[in-house]
């Protein structure tokens, strides 16, 4: 196992959106652990809707699974609202599903990253820094608005591509980088 | 901000300024030191976890008497059921529990998202809760060695037999 390069951390803004108690405290203290001291937590979407225009986090760790709105419905508001304070924002989903259907669905609503439960004070940090060395371009086609779904796997301008298509089409392996991601 | 737009004309390909990287500079040595800070502070929760998980346990056997209780009815106790699950099999691992991650993810999977009440057996459900009680009230860590795999190994078995029975 390699060890990663370190980032000072400590002028990121992060947002945390959990509706479980116990998981903001540990995301909380695993980030102060790792320098990062601006972070605000939020139970609820409408209300991490609203954190997006006042606190202006850099990141955003968000709970997939939550008993009102969920993550998903989240992401896309945040892609994709007329008043969405930032369609660009690095959004790592929190999640213990690992179906790749579902992460399929996730990808299509525009997540940055996943960051896979249980989590480690390692895989936090590692998600972190991916979004920081490896930030995705935005694709806007009529059919979707969000990060590359294909990163690592760009073509050549050769005729028509993908891209664009239907997302089942074209989101590269995401079991793979979940696999990947896990073993890491 | 860079847009370029694909000759076909289907989508643009949006590239950002890099405003994180500014923000955490290059980067200098490695994180070894910060990791070790932060995993210390997860084994310091570990304590904080086992009373945490101890509502969950009483949450789970609430929501399966709830779910017994009303058989033709029990869908909404099935999905507190599945959220509860969901919550442990997201935490367990952290805390040097991978064996509640475990079962608690097979009982996200028997149970299905969203759950079908026609689909399941209230026995199969009871037999992972009480798994997992037992794993948090032996304080079973780890991989839970043979003890573990036993169990594992029972829950799969019953499983197999009830989505055989779905078919």
């Amino acid at each position: 196992m390699h060890n990663p390069r370190y980032y000072n951390l400590r002028h990121l803004k992060i947002l945390l959106l959990d509706d479980n108690r116990f998981m903001l405290q540990l995301f909380r203290r695993i980030l102060s652990a790792l320098g990062i001291k601006d972070v605000e937590d939020v139970m609820d979407a409408e209300e991490a809707y609203e954190a997006l225009k006042h606190f202006k986090p850099d990141i955003v760790l968000c709970d997939w699974h939550m008993a009102s709105v969920d993550g998903l419905q989240f992401v896309r508001k945040v892609r994709t609202a007329p008043d969405s304070p930032n369609t660009f924002l690095p959004i790592i989903m929190v999640t213990s599903f690992s179906e790749p259907d579902l992460i399929h669905k996730a990808r299509d609503a525009g997540v940055t990253e996943f960051l896979v439960k249980p989590v480690s004070a390692r895989s936090v940090y590692l998600r972190i820094a991916e979004v920081i060395e490896r930030p995705r371009p935005f694709i806007r086609s009529g059919k979707y608005f969000g990060p590359d779904r294909r990163r690592g796997k760009r073509r050549e301008f050769k005729g028509s591509d993908r891209r664009s298509e239907d997302a089942d089409t074209y989101i590269e392996s995401a079991e793979e980088r979940i696999a990947r991601l896990k073993s890491r | 901000m860079k847009v370029t737009k694909h000759p076909s004309g289907e989508y643009e390909i949006i590239e950002l300024p890099n405003t994180l990287k500014e923000k955490v500079g290059d980067g200098d040595g490695i994180a070894a030191a910060r990791l070790a800070a932060a995993e210390a502070e997860i084994e310091a929760l570990a304590q904080d976890y086992l009373s945490w998980v101890q509502l969950d346990l009483v949450r789970l056997r609430d929501a399966l008497r709830a779910a017994q209780a009303s058989p033709d009815d029990n869908a909404v106790y099935l999905e507190a059921l599945y959220t509860t699950a969901h919550d442990m099999r997201g935490q367990g691992g952290s805390f040097g529990y991978p064996l509640v991650t475990n079962i608690a993810g097979a009982l996200c999977r028997y149970l299905g998202h969203p759950v079908d009440p026609a689909k399941i057996d209230l026995e199969v459900c009871a037999i992972h809760v009480d798994a997992l009680h037992a794993v948090i009230q032996n304080r079973i860590d780890g991989d839970g060695g043979a003890t573990g795999a036993k169990m594992l190994e029972g829950i799969e078995r019953v499983v197999g037999k009830s989505l055989a029975g779905r078919a």
